[in-house]
């Protein structure tokens, strides 16, 4: 069951809109009518839509050998969260007319939480507190901030990525036959939400994979042994917004279809390269009162 | 076995219509062409698994595992020769088929056992030697005898990797290490099926597995009841045939492997001893 949860609920203060008195932290609004406050203005605005899926990391616990009644045991070493990132970052010069000098709206989040992972399985109650094994996490509020334009700092622009913390490696190799098998790395929405695929690794004993395996930069949120949604917090879930924010920033999300970049191949396999991002995006804009 | 045999009046193997004697002086003189081929094998049976029903889950995660099949491993020593005697002897000839006695161990490598042993169940590991070697004399021929001695120590797999991706430098080069011989990993259950660069194996993508034969399989989970004495026997003669045939593989201290040079990591059969001859084994 899919449930909606918002992070706070701060008013919308767009051009034109009502700009009734509030306080935001570190941010004091000011108040008008309209006047010849007539601009020009620049206006910032971010966006982030993040879709996760919480996948495992297994590790076998046990084996018992026998010629009639051989066992495997396994456990949930920890579980990590892969993400879906959609973010958007713009600076626009405006000559429209506003009713106050400047304004500020830090940028707020909604989190549409579902109970169940694709294996049909939940595990307990989710919220603010607990995001679950899926869903989305929405900007409930954008950022916006006015100010007068400064043209000896202010230039236009435009920015929106798209992209993945993690994606599946390819393979080479050879076949029992001698023939060269390769498969070349796929994005991070190729195998979404397989639990097979990150460990153990497609080449090492015990693994539940023959395809490409989860590579992942930095493990997302993770949490340590069997998950449960009593193991998730709410400032780890803002931690992980605002972290996911930095990756943004700093360009370290993987590109999504032709977007993934080929990185090195080697022994262990075809890897890609993190390269996209919004570089003006910045998770101090994000507001979790 | 070139000394003169005694007590052989007791010998009565199926089709052999044996003459009794022993050796004495002044009694029929040679010169004697003596054959003889004896036979032993050290086995384990090993499982060829397969594993299925993957249940996922982010707190929980699980499959079974199941014994397709099981077959053996073994190591094979087998001896022939053929001698030339001037010794004396009380018949103008004389043959003695060969015999075999199994020495099984009811328990495998992990403790396992898996029901009775016996003449009917080889279990999980143990030894088959030849109780009585096979020997055969009669009048020396010149004209189409020569002394043999052949001797060969094989197994009817070997160990294999995979061909590995080696980065040196920055370059990629792909690797293909030779296959090493049959004792290397001998009965180590994991280095089977599944193999290890599939989904579900028990070993890393760069461990040597079973490559080869197949002996004395058996379907399903192993109890020492499926077994039989005719199935038993079969699998010795499959395996005297193998000997013939040089359809064997060498191992360290023998011959050794023989990789094949076009593909190192696969082994060409070119052990046995061609002299030898199951049609001298005697089930009676």
């Amino acid at each position: 069951m899919a449930k909606t949860v918002k992070t706070s609920s701060l008013p919308t203060s767009k051009a034109g809109t009502s700009t009734a008195p509030m306080t935001v932290s570190g941010m004091i609004p000011t108040s008008g009518v309209v006047t010849d406050s007539s601009g020009p203005w620049m206006i910032e605005e971010q966006t982030l839509t993040i879709d996760y899926t919480r996948v495992p990391h297994y590790a076998a616990s046990s084996v018992t050998h026998s010629l009639a009644t051989p066992s495997r045991g396994y456990r949930v070493a920890a579980t990590i969260l892969n993400v879906n990132v959609e973010a958007t970052y713009s600076k626009q010069k405006s000559y429209d007319q506003f009713t106050t000098s400047s304004w500020t709206q830090p940028q707020t989040f909604i989190y549409d939480t579902q109970d169940n992972d694709n294996y049909n399985a939940s595990y307990g109650d989710t919220g603010a507190s607990a995001l679950g094994p899926n869903g989305t996490i929405n900007t409930l509020q954008k950022w916006y901030h006015r100010r007068a334009w400064v043209s000896s700092i202010d230039v236009e622009e435009t920015q929106n990525c798209v992209g993945t913390r993690h994606y599946f490696a390819g393979f080479s190799g050879m076949n029992t036959f001698g023939g060269l098998v390769a498969t070349p790395a796929e994005d991070g929405l190729a195998n979404w939400g397989e639990f097979g695929r990150f460990t153990p690794k497609r080449n090492k004993a015990h693994t539940f994979m023959r395809g490409s395996q989860t590579e992942q930069k930095n493990t997302l949120y993770t949490l340590a042994g069997p998950y449960s949604t009593s193991l998730e917090t709410g400032s780890r879930i803002q931690q992980t917004i605002d972290l996911i924010g930095t990756i943004i920033r700093q360009s370290s999300l993987y590109g999504i279809g032709p977007a993934l970049t080929a990185g090195v191949t080697t022994s262990e396999g075809i890897f890609a390269q993190a390269d996209v991002g919004c570089s003006s995006y910045s998770s101090s804009r994000h507001e979790w009162n | 076995m070139a000394t003169p045999l005694t007590g052989l009046n007791s010998v009565n193997a199926s089709g052999m219509i044996p003459a009794s004697g022993t050796a004495q002086v002044g009694a029929t003189s040679g010169p004697w062409m003596i054959e003889e081929q004896e036979l032993t094998i050290y086995y384990t049976r090993v499982p060829s698994y397969k594993v299925f029903n993957d249940v996922f889950g982010l707190s929980s995660v699980s499959n079974t595992t199941k014994v397709e099949w099981t077959y053996i491993q073994n190591r094979v020593e087998a001896e022939y020769t053929k001698s030339y005697s001037t010794d004396l002897y009380s018949t103008s000839s004389w043959t003695q088929p060969q015999k075999f006695e199994y020495h099984p161990v009811s328990s495998d490598a992990y403790g396992n056992s898996y029901g009775n042993t016996g003449v009917s169940a080889l279990g999980p590991v143990g030894t088959i030697t030849t109780k009585d070697k096979w020997y055969h004399r009669r009048a020396w021929d010149a004209a189409v005898d020569f002394q043999v001695a052949e001797d060969c120590e094989a197994t009817t797999h070997y160990f294999s990797q995979l061909p590995q991706l080696t980065n040196i430098g920055g370059v990629t080069q792909i690797q293909v290490n030779p296959a090493i011989d049959g004792m290397s990993y001998f009965g180590e259950f994991g280095r089977l099926d599944p193999k290890p660069f599939a989904n579900h194996t028990f070993v890393d993508g760069d461990s040597y597995y079973h490559r080869g034969d197949q002996e004395y399989i058996i379907f399903g989970p192993y109890n020492t009841s499926a077994e039989t004495p005719l199935a038993i026997q079969t699998y010795v003669d499959g395996i005297g045939s193998k000997v013939e045939q040089l359809d064997m593989f060498g191992v360290d201290g023998g011959e050794g492997i023989l990789p094949n040079p076009a593909q190192p990591n696969v082994a060409f059969r070119n052990t046995g001893c061609q002299s030898y001859d199951n049609n001298r084994h005697d089930w009676t």
